[in-house]
């Protein structure tokens, strides 16, 4: 076919696979209920039907907000978005864990200026008095997945540029600044297709996926792509596999599946839930690509996730680590067909100090993974972040790209996209994308050592520290405002977030007090940000490190933290946080016989 | 690097399912403190069951563990959002003690 845009693509699959589906959708619960089946064909029936309504009612470059349930019916809203030349900005729906999601949502319908809400039935009547409350214009609701909305004969087919916008992908957890990454038509069909060509996919490729639909690994990486290639998804919601991770590789076995993406956490739930006389029953030795990403890859989860599997067939080399960002779509690099993902182990102090040298010590090292080849479907450079200058192989440095997946910027956003997506070197070349995320090449492949970004990554969602900060200044007399630092540290295997709060009168106050009030900040920031936040740190006033211009140090304050220079008047910490960073407490305790 | 000991013996693990009595509140908070108390790496005595579970750093994976293992010992379906709707070992025990009463 010779087209490069989805929209093109999917119009044309509909002529000719028009009877093969695209979705199966599994509903929760093994065997209770019916699969939910949407072929080519009726993708771009509905699609046309649902654009021709949007078009009576809107017009083209207009965003359509998509909160939906998992399934194929926001698959469908999605592509009539793309069908009507408007812009699909898919959010999660705002019920369930984390109060912040309802700020989430103003902020980004908000932002984005949607001016229709496509939802379904089941949560058409909530939304409406929901939105009624949080936006400042007005917006149409309408549920999609009824068949009774606009007439196939009265759509009009849209004008796609390269430049067209295909979707506002907000990036994933930030409550207060959301910023929506604008990806075109062109940077999206050039991820797509690098995508392809990564892990060498073949056309009608049999995906399964369970991640959030409208997460960019679970939209671009599982239905997008899917579609790009003619392919069938099999779709589960995350709920489902949370509940039983057996379900997910059963559907791996069942179907033939070849491809299938997950977070670094959901390999290590499958090896903790999944018992060895279930593993007898699966048959993995046809799954191709187990793609890890979304969160840092665990040299440690690979290794028991590939032990733990192996009585199922699992072949060593399907399992690849990838690297990538909403900023270029979804991919930068992941590792391809032929080889396995080689650790090295590296000088963990070195690290630090952004030197990457290879050691055999296994007491000081840390394994690193290779999140694949350095790409070909990128110009990438290290770059010293401070001075810009670009950096050889072997050194660490911030990791900037170019290339034609890169997406257009940050909607309305045009300072933090100069900044973010418009960066040149000191010896003036570029534009390049600042990823925030450090990295090396070493060996011709690309290892990622750390961030920049000030962002926490918790069971592949993205919170952002500043969010914490502004909430816990809100809590408290106490408490006071804008003094205050968040961050994660390595708990066992994930990520653990700390926050660390001035309060004025912290000498004078009883120990029972500010466990009262450590308390209180544990669970008021938990329910907000839908996450553990549970190591808590009291210092004196001015014990939180600021720049010249007011700026709260954070990476500073999570250097003090984890060396244990911070002397904290109070502190309440989890007991993986504690073991990590505070071996000399625990020394001291199993010295004492404790 | 997890710490998990999910082959060695831990609390509940060998209890077997409990079918045809009524559970009450006290054995569901004993059951959720060990299993709670394996996941955070503390003794289920220094499992506060009042504490909201984020706050004592349980996630929403571990949530969801905890309600499949609810469903595998008391053989009954048990909802996907319990440990968000009632966020502490306490009120978990209370709303599901009332509930299996009242089957």
């Amino acid at each position: 076919m010779q087209h490069n845009d989805i929209f093109h693509s999917t119009r044309e699959y509909a002529q000719v696979i028009g009877d093969q589906n695209a979705i199966v959708f599994l509903p929760d619960g093994p065997g209770s209920a019916v699969r939910t089946e949407l072929s080519y064909g009726e993708l771009d029936l509905r699609s046309r039907r649902l654009a021709s309504w949007l078009q009576e009612h809107r017009a083209a470059g207009d965003r359509v907000l998509l909160l939906y349930p998992p399934g194929a019916a926001f698959v469908t809203a999605f592509f009539a978005c793309l069908y009507a030349g408007m812009i699909p900005v898919p959010a999660p729906l705002p019920a369930g864990d984390g109060k912040g999601k309802v700020d989430r949502l103003r902020t980004i319908v908000n932002a984005a200026g949607c001016s229709v809400l496509f939802t379904d039935h089941a949560n058409l009547a909530d939304l409406q008095e929901q939105l009624a409350e949080l936006i400042d214009h007005d917006i149409l609701c309408a549920a999609t997945d009824a068949d009774d909305l606009g007439d196939p004969d009265g759509w009009r087919e849209p004008v796609i540029r390269p430049e067209t916008l295909a979707l506002l992908q907000f990036t994933s957890g930030s409550t207060s600044e959301p910023r929506g990454v604008m990806v075109s038509h062109e940077s999206l069909w050039a991820n797509l297709d690098l995508i392809k060509r990564t892990f060498g996919l073949p056309t009608c490729a049999k995906v399964a996926s369970w991640l959030p639909h409208y997460h960019d690994m679970g939209l671009i990486g599982g239905s997008l792509s899917t579609i790009f290639l003619g392919g069938t998804l099999w779709l589960m919601s995350p709920m489902s596999f949370l509940r039983d991770p057996y379900r997910w590789l059963d559907l791996i076995d069942q179907e033939g599946i070849h491809i299938s993406p997950a977070p670094n956490f959901a390999y290590d739930l499958c090896v903790r839930r999944i018992k060895p006389a279930q593993v007898e029953q699966l048959d993995l030795s046809r799954w191709r690509h187990a793609l890890n990403g979304a969160e840092p890859v665990d040299p440690a989860t690979l290794r028991r996730f590939e032990l733990h599997f192996a009585p199922a067939g699992l072949r060593p080399e399907t399992i690849r680590p990838c690297y990538g960002m909403a900023e270029v779509g979804l991919l930068v690099t992941g590792t391809d067909e032929n080889r396995r993902a080689q650790p090295v182990r590296v000088d963990a102090a070195d690290i630090e100090r952004r030197l990457f040298t290879p050691t055999d010590d296994v007491a000081a090292g840390r394994e690193l993974t290779s999140s694949g080849p350095v790409p070909t479907g990128f110009d990438l450079r290290i770059v010293d972040p401070d001075s810009r200058t670009p950096l050889e192989d072997g050194r660490i440095g911030e990791i900037w790209l170019s290339g034609p997946s890169v997406a257009l910027g940050y909607w309305g956003k045009p300072d933090e996209s100069a900044a973010v997506f418009d960066a040149y070197t000191n010896d003036d070349e570029g534009p390049y994308l600042r990823t925030g995320d450090l990295g090396v090449c070493h060996d011709g492949d690309l290892y990622i050592t750390g961030r920049i970004k000030e962002l926490i990554i918790v069971n592949g969602r993205n919170i952002y520290p500043q969010d914490l900060e502004r909430k816990l200044g809100l809590l408290h007399p106490a408490l006071s405002e804008g003094a205050s630092a968040a961050f994660g540290v390595p708990g066992d295997g994930a990520e653990r977030i700390v926050v660390i709060q001035e309060i004025r009168t912290a000498g004078a106050a009883a120990p029972t007090e500010l466990q009262q009030l450590a308390d209180l900040v544990k669970s008021e920031l938990s329910a907000y940000a839908g996450s553990p936040v549970a190591n808590v740190c009291f210092v004196k006033r001015g014990g939180v490190l600021r720049t010249t211009s007011g700026k709260v140090r954070r990476t500073s304050m999570r250097e003090l933290f984890v060396t244990d220079r911070l002397q904290p008047h109070f502190e309440d910490l989890e007991p993986s946080v504690k073991k990590l960073h505070r071996a000399s407490v625990m020394e001291a305790l199993a010295g004492a016989g404790v | 690097m997890s710490q998990i000991d999910w082959k060695g013996s831990t609390p509940g693990e060998t209890e077997t399912p409990v079918v045809n009595r009524v559970v009450t509140a006290a054995e569901l908070s004993e059951f959720l403190r060990g299993r709670v108390a394996r996941m955070i790496g503390v003794t289920p005595d220094e499992v506060d069951p009042t504490a909201p579970l984020a706050s004592i750093g349980v996630d929403s994976v571990h949530a969801m563990e905890l309600v499949a293992e609810l469903e595998e010992w008391l053989g009954t379906h048990v909802p996907d959002h319990l440990a968000w709707s009632y966020p502490t070992i306490a009120l978990i025990s209370e709303q599901l003690a009332s509930a299996e009463s009242l089957a």
